[in-house]
């Protein structure tokens, strides 16, 4: 399918070409990095959209994770500084952070992206080094069927009563809340130890019953009842609710960890497909496409310019109290520590299942 | 139940049919204990087929085959009284020379003394001593099939069963190997269904030969039975050279008969019942034929063409619509292809083909 | 003379040469241009790496966890090549003696089926078979055995199960070959001299199919040790090997550690392969 369509715009182009003869229309081929599921359509569409708008330009769409795709791109530019793997993409906090200090990412100009002047100031990266625009949180999923009383505290997952019908993602991850119990607890970014020690302390207690490395593998945990609760995203955990799957999200009242996203301009590019890079990202930044967004991915909007239409602001987990409370983290201190971490990750709490 | 008491092997109407193809169709046979008894025919006649059933790598399609008295149909092959000298030898790649002699004797759980002697005896006789440890990837074709005889010699079956083993030695080793085989059988008194397509070395080493044709066993008889006395053509023919030629009976004697053929006259011994006019092939062998110079006794031929061996000659002699074949002992006279010569044989020499189809 | 010497040589050097060549090159330039990238990075040359450092071979192979999960990829790639073995050769003795084309073709779809599918769907389906709530455990759970619900996943067994699943076809390929290979006269001359059909298997069968047995296990171990999806999926994080540390590492930016712990995977390997190619030619070497 994409390919016959990129054909006949290819066919297109090259109609235009000898239609506009002595004009040169050299091809721009522009790379982008969207993540998968519900977070997929709107960006689609989009880059439809714009190569019909621009026949001369072949945007090419690769899904994926950033825990995947991050290394991918860092090393095509240790490789080649002037070929990165992607031209921009969809960034968490966490690869953001990376990025910024392996000098991955490139800051995006105002002129050519004026809608970033709608990102909340709260979210506005320093040199605007990413467009960060929308944001998920990460609270606890959990089987409705097993659970009637909605969990209300972090601490549930380390309750005696769950044992061994708790999951977590495998892999050190911040939205385990590792770094948000050691807050909780006492510590901070600098110093997590009191969040590690109750995980390993509950996995060698048998408290946890799996890791899991996807969310397909998750929601088939959930709704078996194989597992009772989790930590996990809400933007994940409510199109399965929507779906009619025995499955709840619940806000701890010690607050979401938030977990904020957007673009990133990867450097190395042309000129040319920094142009139009920039030029789809402030496309993407205006306020219908980023409601577009916050209404597919079920994730929350951080522009000035975006307000949550009624039906949906009126969930709990998006009231502005909620997100006051949210927990929100230092990924650059974390990006930082993310090996020792998971080196401890997997030698205190992994071992210890 | 008599043959049970003679016979060692005994196939009663045995026959084989491989999917539609019907490869062995019907033999009766009776094989003597002690007796070398040869399989003896061309290429594809079923020879490999019936000794296969014997050994019990095949069961019979229909027909019975007994050892020792004993019904074998349906008995496995590990059970059975016999050896086998397989076609393609079918030695064991993984084993060595000796173990592969000792298979058998190992498997029978012999004391291992025994298997030593056994061993060690078997290989010298096959002029193998000193293989022992070879592989028998290592060895010539001629070794190998050596290794493949002292195999199933080595165990002293009641029947030993040999499909061609001596096809790839030279013809030394082929005799000694001959001279061998025929006193192990003597010495050990086994029964041996030997299977060749060769019949001086089937002539030379049997006490009796059945020959085999397209699945049939045509006769069954000592050498010289089958060479003077043949009952079908192709008997006639396979055992030697010979002329077959067809003709009428004319006249019946007291003890000789008289045969019209190219409108020549031979004379036969009578040894069956024949008439007067009865179509009849008869084989008259080349070197019973007599010749002399032109003028001589017997019949006038021309000859049509003469060949020279050193120790024996070949003529080709004009007969009304054909020629027949005599061959005498070198070729003193000298004569000349043109030339007409005097032609005559013994009545004995007409043998009557009664036996088979044709 | 020189020159049929010369085109002797040049039929026994260099024709094989020209034949073999594009293959072996095909696999050899990649194979060492990226070990001696491994090499050089795990020592520490690469982009943002400090130059020449054995800092981190030392902590590596001076910590206990290193060695737990070096001996967890090995002991699980054993287990997995020993019931791979167990479960494929009768398999192939089957394979190879059956005489209905029908058969066969459904015998042989359904072995090598797992050949066809993605090693992810694979996976998810041993899920949903494994599972406490999945079908085995259903079957075992229902009247009259009422037993379980057993772990079958999430932890080691679970991936024994579906990895031998997904590498039996890599054990039976070999074996087949090795005893299609075998004329059914060795087996005839065997039983002629009096073996039974089970000691015609151990005597002629089995010690004749060992080539094929160690090919089988090369494979199996190989891929088996280097397993990165299964494990993941159905390890539920219990099952802790080395291609695993590697790709966390990488996903960390780590290139000097995870090129350690890939190289050691090598070694690994490398070593099992070679202990049993020696095996194989002390065994079956001087006969050929
Ligand atoms: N397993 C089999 N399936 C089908 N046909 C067979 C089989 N074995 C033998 N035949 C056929 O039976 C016929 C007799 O074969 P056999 O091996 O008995 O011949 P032979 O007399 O031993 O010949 P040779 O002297 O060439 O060894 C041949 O036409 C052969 O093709
Ligand atoms: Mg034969």
């Amino acid at each position: 399918m994409l390919l016959t369509r990129r054909n006949t715009l290819k066919a297109a182009a090259a109609t235009a070409f000898t239609l506009t003869a002595g004009r040169a229309m050299a091809a721009t081929r522009i790379s982008q990095f969207i993540w998968t599921g519900a977070q997929e359509p709107v960006p689609r569409k989009l880059a439809e959209a714009y190569m019909k708008a621009h026949p001369d330009v072949t945007i090419e769409l690769t899904a994926g994770t950033n825990a995947a795709m991050y290394p991918k791109i860092k090393a095509s530019l240790d490789i080649s500084a002037n070929d990165p793997l992607v031209n921009f993409g969809f960034f968490n906090l966490d690869a953001s952070a990376k990025g910024r200090t392996a000098n991955v990412f490139a800051p995006l100009d105002k002129t050519a992206v004026p809608n970033v002047e709608n990102i909340l100031d709260a979210y506005r990266q320093p040199d605007d080094i990413g467009a960060i625009f929308c944001m998920d949180v990460c609270g606890l999923v959990y089987n409705t069927d097993k659970i009637k009383e909605p969990p209300k505290s972090w601490n549930d997952l380390f309750d005696p009563k769950y044992k061994g019908k708790v999951a977590l993602f495998d892999y050190y991850w911040a939205g385990n809340g590792l770094v948000a119990l050691a807050k909780l607890n006492g510590g901070s970014e600098d110093n997590i130890e009191p969040g590690m020690k109750i995980y390993a302390d509950a996995a060698a207690a048998g408290q946890f019953h799996s890791l899991y490395t996807s969310n397909a593998q998750l929601q088939q945990l959930l709704v078996s009842g194989e597992v009772w609760i989790a930590p996990y995203f809400r933007g994940v955990a409510l199109p399965w609710a929507a779906g009619g799957a025995p499955i709840g999200y619940s806000v701890p009242t010690e607050g979401q960890v938030t977990f904020p996203e957007g673009f990133q301009l990867v450097r190395g590019g042309s000129a040319e497909q920094t142009r139009i890079s920039q030029e789809i990202i402030n496309l993407s930044l205006a306020p219908e496409a980023v409601l577009d967004y916050c209404k597919t991915a079920s994730v929350l909007p951080l522009m000035k310019n975006v307000t949550l239409p009624a039906d949906l602001a009126k969930d709990p987990a998006v009231q502005p109290e909620a997100l006051k409370s949210a927990i929100n983290l230092d990924y650059a201190k974390m990006a930082a520590n993310h090996t020792a971490w998971s080196d401890q990750w997997n030698k205190r709490v992994k071992v210890n299942l | 139940m008599a043959s049970y008491e003679t016979g060692d092997v005994v196939l009663t109407a045995v026959e084989k049919c491989f999917g539609d193809s019907s490869v062995v169709k019907g033999i009766d046979l009776t094989i003597r204990k002690g007796e070398f008894f040869s399989l003896l025919g061309p290429s594809g006649c079923g020879k490999t087929t019936t000794l296969r059933m014997i050994a019990g790598l095949e069961e019979p399609t229909s027909g019975s085959i007994s050892i020792r008295g004993e019904r074998m149909n349906g008995v496995p092959i590990n059970k059975r009284p016999t050896n086998l000298v397989f076609q393609k030898l079918a030695l064991f790649p993984h084993l060595n020379v000796w173990d592969n002699v000792a298979f058998g004797l190992k498997l029978k759980r012999v004391p291992e003394a025994e298997i030593r002697t056994r061993v060690g005896e078997m290989l010298d006789m096959v002029r193998l001593s000193g293989f022992e440890s070879r592989s028998i990837a290592s060895l010539s074709g001629g070794q190998q099939q050596r290794v493949a005889i002292a195999r199933a010699v080595v165990n002293k079956p009641a029947v030993l069963l040999l499909d061609e083993p001596l096809g790839a030695l030279d013809l030394k080793l082929q005799t000694h190997l001959q001279e061998e085989l025929r006193r192990i059988q003597r010495e050990l008194a086994m029964t041996f269904v030997y299977v060749t397509h060769n019949q001086t070395e089937a002539m030379a080493m049997s006490d009796r030969i059945g020959v085999m044709n397209a699945g049939q066993l045509e006769q069954v008889g000592a050498a010289a039975d089958l060479y003077l006395r043949p009952q079908t053509e192709f008997v006639a023919g396979f055992v030697g050279q010979t002329n077959l030629i067809g003709g009428k009976v004319t006249a019946i004697g007291e003890t000789t008969i008289s045969i019209e053929a190219f409108g020549l006259t031979f004379d036969a011994v009578r040894r069956s019942a024949v008439e007067t006019g009865q179509a009849v092939t008869f084989s008259l062998r080349p070197e019973q034929i007599r010749i002399a110079q032109a003028g001589g006794a017997g019949i006038q031929l021309p000859l049509v063409d003469a060949t020279f061996f050193g120790a024996t000659a070949t003529y080709r002699l004009q007969v009304p619509g054909g020629t027949i074949v005599a061959q005498t002992q070198g070729d003193l006279q000298m004569l000349a292809p043109g030339q007409t010569v005097s032609v005559s044989w013994p009545p004995e020499a007409v043998v009557l083909l009664t036996g088979g189809q044709s | 003379m020189t020159g049929g010497k010369a085109l002797g040589t040049f039929r026994s050097f260099y024709v094989p040469a020209m034949l073999v060549g594009p293959a072996t090159l095909i696999v050899l330039i990649p194979f060492i241009a990226s070990l001696v990238v491994l090499g050089v990075y795990s020592v520490g040359f690469y982009p943002g790496g400090a130059g020449f450092d054995l800092g981190v071979w030392k902590t590596f192979l001076s910590d206990s966890y290193s060695w737990t999960v070096i001996f967890t990829s090995i002991r699980l790639a054993v287990i997995v090549t020993f019931f791979c073995l167990l479960i494929g050769y009768p398999v192939a003795c089957a394979l190879v003696r059956l005489d209905s084309m029908l058969m066969s073709i459904i015998a042989y779809t359904v072995i090598f089926s797992p050949l066809l599918m993605s090693v992810v769907v694979r996976s998810y389906g041993w899920l949903l078979l494994l599972s406490d709530s999945g079908f085995l455990n259903s079957l075992l759970g229902a009247w009259p055995l009422n037993l379980g619900p057993y772990r079958l996943i999430y932890n080691e067994i679970g991936v024994i199960i579906a990895l031998v699943h997904i590498l039996l076809p890599f054990a039976v390929l070999p074996l087949i070959t090795v005893l299609l290979q075998q004329p059914q006269q060795l087996r005839e001359a065997a039983a002629d001299l009096g073996a039974s059909p089970f000691a015609i298997f151990w005597k002629v069968t089995f010690p004749l199919s060992l080539p094929g047995v160690i090919v089988a296990a090369e494979i199996v171990f190989a891929l088996a040790v280097s397993a990165f999806v299964t494990p993941a999926v159905l390890g539920g994080g219990r099952v802790l090997n080395l291609s695993r540390l590697v790709y966390e590492n990488i996903g960390n930016i780590e290139w000097g550690l995870a090129a350690v712990q890939a190289l050691i995977l090598l070694i690994a390997a490398v070593g099992v392969l070679l202990i049993l190619e020696r095996f194989n030619r002390r065994t079956f070497g001087e006969k050929s």
